[in-house]
């Protein structure tokens, strides 16, 4: 067993050995649901749909990824909604200046915009970490902070960025559309992160036992801010995205967004309650929630089954993690490693 | 090799480690008051005294995590504050484990400074690094498994391990053999042995005397906070350090506990709850004080929750002869039985709410003449004053929150509350515990009175000498199972801890076994 262990170790992925791999049961949901709406909807599986659901998954992939760092060092973020919007809103401006005085957008909008959501992230880990409020009402108040503060800005409602800033949402590497493989980077950065790093681990640390990694002396303030402005770095990004494929920068932009990201993480197998995380499993989760959406739409649900359907899911996905086929799948692999050859250890322990 | 910071060339005269005049104080407390400690290079000194005498709060302050209101500390001659343990070579194993339950045993182990360079983590090196401190221990753990999964005795090793990668000048042992089989004990007694060799100013805090004769070179004796005595081990004669620890000759303390009648008031039949503990049988008559002994992770605890339904179990449950099917707290309650929760300060208290409330919080029904609707309830404060004064709860005002109160005090608050509905049968875990002896001794006062009283008392407790004072009967678990029973007539402490930590007894068979 150990070197199995090992192996999976060294390739950076977090979800250390297959048998604590919620992201397969993710996976496993991914494939029936999209089986069953293929039947349902002849439209479901065309290559246009597909890809579209992939690029749309990448702004909840994305910022599903910042918000797993949160998470599992037991806190929260709500206000990811309102960076990513304030960040949308700002680099429209900003490139739309820059066009204006005779350059093009490019580069400079993407790092302003990404520095700008890290910034309002590190602003919320401050607010919680020095002056000691709930990451909740931080974030619960920053959210409307940020989105106030955008729409106050953005006064026209509705503003188009110039082509050239789209780049991130609408471009190919290859015929691959952008969007994915800024998701797949993220998520691959994420794991190294998670698995590789000191900061990686002792994030991870205080999620398990905060009174733990404060007698162990672990640098918590540090790592308890760095996590929020991930989270905002992240959400900066996909307003990257999300500005680049719509084309437009609406007034409800990232409404909501929080909860999608939020379900996304807990179905990917992060515990809310820290300690947990898989990068992964955050971004099927974020691709599932977004077929469900999609699926939905194509056999022409009411719109009022969606949420419906989502919290139905979180729930499900709650309760497989509790029980079931993984649950004996790991107790399985956890006898066969007991009956390995050796000394016997402490007998409580195997009861 | 794993780098261990060299320790500074011992000069000549200046201690490894001198603490003078610390004080700290909690509140209305003071835990730690004007206590000295001097510990040499390769010296054993044992930190005793009774729960609540201030070890804990020594330990916090020697390693950086609390700072002294008062003092110095100096290590090798330069005087330390605001420090960071690790930096100085200094580590404690703490009683509650500072692990991390979803985290491998091996990062568990390195977590304070994990291998690797620049930032990045070196999985390799760290599990070879964990390997090598769990030999030095003679531990055979899996380095992979996530912490939450070993036992607590495997925890306990865990634990142990991360400190000594940590502690290059002075490891601090917080009770460390609690939760340990015989021989895992003897093991960790032989790394002390071999640390001192090394040179490491050990402190051992316990509250065994047989440990301090044992391992310690000198002893520093704690009561309610004070330095009350010590010395060299082997000039310290054992009832001398008795009488320190406990603040007057053993033989006084004695309390009247009546004579239980014949009626059952609760009757437990084969409960079981894996892996916790199985097939637990026994009877509590009315009056009577049933103790429940066994060593820290011998399911006491948990037995006792399951009984008043807090935690599912196998098994029948008779309360006064009616069977109660699935127990749950307010069944229980309804029937007349009472629970007093271990942690106070997780389970029993509401600490930001008043007195009068936390005293109220049970038997509000029975107390208070009419609810007023909006207002509030009419003889509520009354009734609380009146109960703070019968147990003699020292406080400033029954509407001031229950937290500003002494431990003590704010344990005979919870046994109050439970108190005032005059329950039937009265559970207690660990009543005693991290309280101070004055407080201690009223709290057993009252626990003989209840029984007087014909209540039923099953009471769970760490110490023996308390057992052994006030229980009728005592039952001791060792790892999940009842292993002997001991009446009045019969008990020996030395049997009684042998049951509860020896191994080799497992099959035991003789009259004893319940």
């Amino acid at each position: 067993m150990a070197t199995t262990r090992r192996r999976v170790v060294r390739w950076g992925f977090s979800f250390a050995g297959l048998r604590n791999a919620r992201w397969l049961a993710v996976l496993g949901g991914i494939l029936l649901l999209g089986f069953a709406f293929s039947q349902l909807s002849p439209a479901f599986l065309q290559f246009r749909n597909l890809q579209n659901i992939i690029v749309q998954a990448s702004v909840t992939g994305v910022m599903a990824i910042g918000m797993t760092f949160v998470i599992m060092t037991a806190g929260i973020d709500i206000s990811v909604g309102g960076i990513l919007y304030l960040t949308l809103v700002l680099a429209t401006a900003l490139s739309l200046k820059m066009e204006a005085s005779g350059g093009t957008a490019g580069a400079i909008v993407y790092i302003a915009a990404v520095v700008l959501g890290a910034i309002l992230g590190l602003f919320n880990g401050l607010l919680i970490n020095y002056v000691g409020i709930n990451p909740l009402v931080v974030t619960l108040a920053t959210l409307s902070v940020y989105r106030g503060l955008a729409i106050h800005i953005n006064k026209a409602g509705i503003t188009i960025p110039p082509e050239s800033a789209r780049f991130l949402g609408i471009g190919k590497v290859y015929g691959v559309p952008v969007p994915l493989i800024v998701a797949i980077l993220m998520t691959c950065a994420g794991a190294f992160v998670l698995s590789r790093t000191r900061f990686g681990r002792y994030a991870l640390a205080i999620g398990a036992s905060s009174t733990s990694a404060y007698e162990s002396g672990l640098p918590m303030r540090a790592v308890l801010i760095a996590v929020y402005a991930i989270a905002g770095l992240c959400a900066g990004l996909a307003g990257l995205i999300l500005m680049g494929r719509v084309g437009a920068v609406q007034t409800d932009m990232g409404i909501g967004i929080e909860f999608t990201v939020i379900t996304a993480v807990v179905l990917g197998g992060t515990l809310l309650s820290g300690g947990r995380a898989s990068m992964l499993g955050s971004l099927l989760g974020a691709i599932l929630l977004v077929m469900i959406d999609n699926g939905l739409n194509l056999i022409h649900a009411s719109a009022f089954i969606y949420d419906i359907v989502r919290g139905t899911v979180l729930i499900g996905a709650v309760l497989i993690d509790r029980a079931s086929a993984l649950e004996l799948f790991r107790r399985w692999t956890t006898l066969r490693a007991q009956a390995r050859p050796g000394p016997r250890r402490g007998e409580v322990s195997a009861r | 090799m794993e780098h261990q910071k060299p320790a500074a060339q011992p000069s000549e005269r200046v201690p490894l480690l001198r603490a003078r005049g610390l004080v700290k104080a909690f509140s209305e407390t003071v835990a730690v008051n004007n206590v000295d400690i001097d510990v040499e290079r390769g010296q054993v000194v044992a930190v005793v005294g009774e729960n609540g005498a201030g070890k804990s709060t020594l330990k916090n302050l020697l390693t950086g995590l609390l700072e002294p209101d008062r003092g110095v500390i100096e290590l090798e001659g330069q005087r330390i504050a605001h420090f960071h343990a690790a930096d100085l070579g200094i580590a404690a194993v703490h009683q509650e484990f500072s692990l991390f339950p979803t985290l491998s045993v091996a990062e568990n182990i390195c977590i304070v400074d994990l291998p690797g360079r620049r930032g990045l983590v070196n999985w390799e090196e760290t599990r070879r690094v964990a390997k090598q401190y769990l030999d030095m221990i003679g531990a055979d753990l899996d380095l992979d498994t996530p912490v939450e999964r070993l036992s607590t005795g495997e925890q306990q090793l865990v634990e142990i391990a991360k400190a000594l990668r940590q502690a290059t000048r002075l490891l601090i042992l917080d009770e460390p053999t609690a939760s340990l089989s015989q021989p895992e004990r003897e093991r960790l007694f032989q790394v002390i042995r071999r640390l001192r060799e090394r040179g490491l100013g050990i402190i051992y805090i316990s509250h065994f005397i047989d440990e301090v004769y044992e391992i310690a070179d000198t002893a520093v004796v704690l009561r309610d906070g004070h330095h009350v005595g010590g010395g060299p081990v082997a000039e310290l004669p054992r009832s001398r350090l008795e009488e320190l620890m406990v603040g007057r000759p053993i033989a006084e303390r004695k309390e009247e506990i009546g004579i239980p009648s014949q009626e059952v008031a609760l009757k437990v039949e084969g409960f079981t709850a894996e892996p916790w503990f199985r097939d637990i049988s026994f009877e509590l008559h009315k009056g009577e004080i049933l103790g429940l002994s066994g060593l820290m992770g011998a399911g006491r605890t948990e037995l006792v929750e399951a009984l008043y339904g807090l935690r599912k179990a196998r098994g029948r449950l008779w309360v006064e002869g009616q069977e109660v099917e699935h127990p749950t707290p307010p069944k229980m309650r309804q029937l007349g039985v009472a629970f007093v929760p271990e942690d106070r300060r997780r389970s029993g208290l509401f600490a930001i709410r008043s007195l009068k409330e936390n005293l109220t919080a049970a038997a509000l029904a029975r107390l208070v003449r009419r609810v007023i609707p909006g207002v509030g309830f009419r003889g509520e404060k009354r009734a609380a004053e009146e109960i703070a004064k019968r147990f003699r709860i020292v406080h400033a005002g029954v509407d001031r929150a229950i937290r500003y109160l002494s431990g003590g005090n704010q344990q005979k608050a919870l046994l109050a509350r439970w108190l005032a509905l005059e329950p039937r049968v009265l559970i207690l875990d660990d009543p005693t515990r991290g309280v101070d002896i004055g407080a201690k001794d009223e709290i057993h006062g009252l626990i003989a009175q209840m029984a007087r009283s014909g209540t039923a008392v099953l009471m769970v407790s760490s110490e023996l000498p308390e057992l052994l004072m006030l229980a009728h009967r005592i039952i001791v678990l060792r790892k999940g199972a009842a292993v002997a029973e001991f009446t009045r007539e019969a008990f020996d402490p030395k049997e009684i801890i042998r049951y509860a930590a020896s191994e080799q007894r497992e099959e035991g068979g003789d009259g004893h076994n319940a």
